[in-house]
């Protein structure tokens, strides 16, 4: 729907809140910790861990994606209108669309984001480990998916579906 | 009959009504009246939250509005205090993305409202007075040509010249467009002598429905 598309990005950038970055500072910050943790994927992730011995790698890149995936969404769900938080879902009370269609345009844009970074792990994490270490080749892959892939994605539904 | 309500019992926000059952023809303006707590504002949210919380049947234009809830409020022109504009953008701005989630909706119409009315098109929403938002919020509403207006409590506070201006321009509108009106208000004079019908709730109760001559 191309009023409610509008709309969207119409809201990501109103209150310039709630981080006060607006939609472009959401997007600088959501491209930096994208692009930490795709720079982990270019290393292979059970090489890492066995090397270093700890796991708070792990913890750290799970954090960023995460991080990533709410500075990416969480602007078009909620703003800030005189101090005062605001949703999307408030702002189209009374107007005709559905708030099922609302959900479904975020979560568009979010599956896009995640597809984009996903392909892009996939790759580096697929061909990194083959030329270092082949053995391990799935184990690595899995990860990768379930940092680059699950986690935002998990943390995206929070803040499209959140509790009324 | 343009809108229908069948024995409306339900809580919405706290506020209870019960087998409230009335019907308004296009062209009239129907007034709702009661003590605070009566449960106007909850019967206009009945008809306009998406979510069904009363038992009973409203019908808009012969169709439930329940069924397809995006059409009701297609065809329903709101004005009211709540602050569900983007009240960090001026009017032309707010128009431009709200006005493409409705079929009927004109930028002229609007246009030429906000002038008739002399609301500033490039003023934030957060810097009109009441009685300038409540008139943006007309202009918005008649730019999209709803066949209801529901106003809550749209008139208090308003300058008596305006008043009569308002008056006037929903009788422009009900004539014109076949639209009805139904709002809420306390002004007896308004009931008296700008409403074709009152209904007069108690309790929730619609204790009485009549013709605004026999009040």
């Amino acid at each position: 729907m191309e009023a409610l598309k509008k709309f969207t990005e119409h809201f990501g950038d109103y209150g310039k809140e709630v981080m006060k970055l607006g939609n472009l500072g959401n997007r600088v910050c959501t491209y930096i910790f994208a692009g930490f943790v795709e720079l982990c994927m270019l290393c292979p992730i059970n090489r890492i861990i066995s090397e270093s011995d700890a796991y708070i790698y792990f913890v750290i890149v799970v954090a960023w994606a995460a991080l990533a995936a709410n500075f990416y969404i969480n602007h078009y769900v909620v703003q800030s209108e005189e101090g005062k938080r605001v949703t999307i879902y408030q702002k189209l009370t009374y107007i005709p669309v559905a708030r099922k269609t609302i959900q479904e345009a975020l979560l568009k844009r979010l599956l896009r984001y995640i597809g984009i970074t996903t392909i892009i792990a996939v790759i580096l994490q697929g061909s990194m480990p083959l030329l270092i270490c082949n053995e391990s080749i799935w184990q690595n892959l899995l990860c990768a998916i379930i940092i680059i892939s699950v986690i935002p994605f998990v943390t995206g539904l929070l803040l499209i579906y959140p509790r009324r | 009959m343009l809108l229908e309500l069948e024995h409306v019992t339900g809580t919405n926000r706290h506020f209870h009504v019960a087998d409230v059952s009335f019907a308004l023809e296009p062209g009239f303006i129907m007034g709702l009246a009661g003590k605070n707590g009566a449960g106007k504002t909850t019967l206009l949210h009945h008809i306009l939250d998406k979510k069904k919380n009363y038992q009973g049947t409203i019908r808009l234009l012969g169709e439930d509005i329940h069924k397809e809830h995006n059409n009701t409020l297609d065809r329903i022109g709101f004005v009211s205090d709540e602050n569900y504009f983007l009240m960090n953008n001026n009017a032309s701005e707010n128009a431009r993305v709200y006005g493409n989630f409705y079929s009927n909706w004109s930028k002229e119409i609007f246009d030429a409202a906000l002038d008739r009315m002399e609301v500033s098109r490039y003023k934030l929403l957060k810097s009109l007075s009441r009685g300038e938002y409540i008139k943006f919020q007309m202009a918005f509403a008649m730019a999209h040509k709803p066949a209801l207006y529901i106003l809550d409590e749209a008139t208090a506070g308003m300058d008596p010249m305006f008043r009569r201006e308002f008056f006037k321009l929903l009788l422009e509108l009900i004539e014109s467009e076949e639209a009805s009106v139904l709002m809420t208000t306390h002004s007896t004079e308004e009931m008296e002598k700008k409403m074709d019908y009152i209904g007069i709730l108690e309790k929730g109760r619609l204790v009485s429905f009549q013709e605004s001559g026999g009040m």
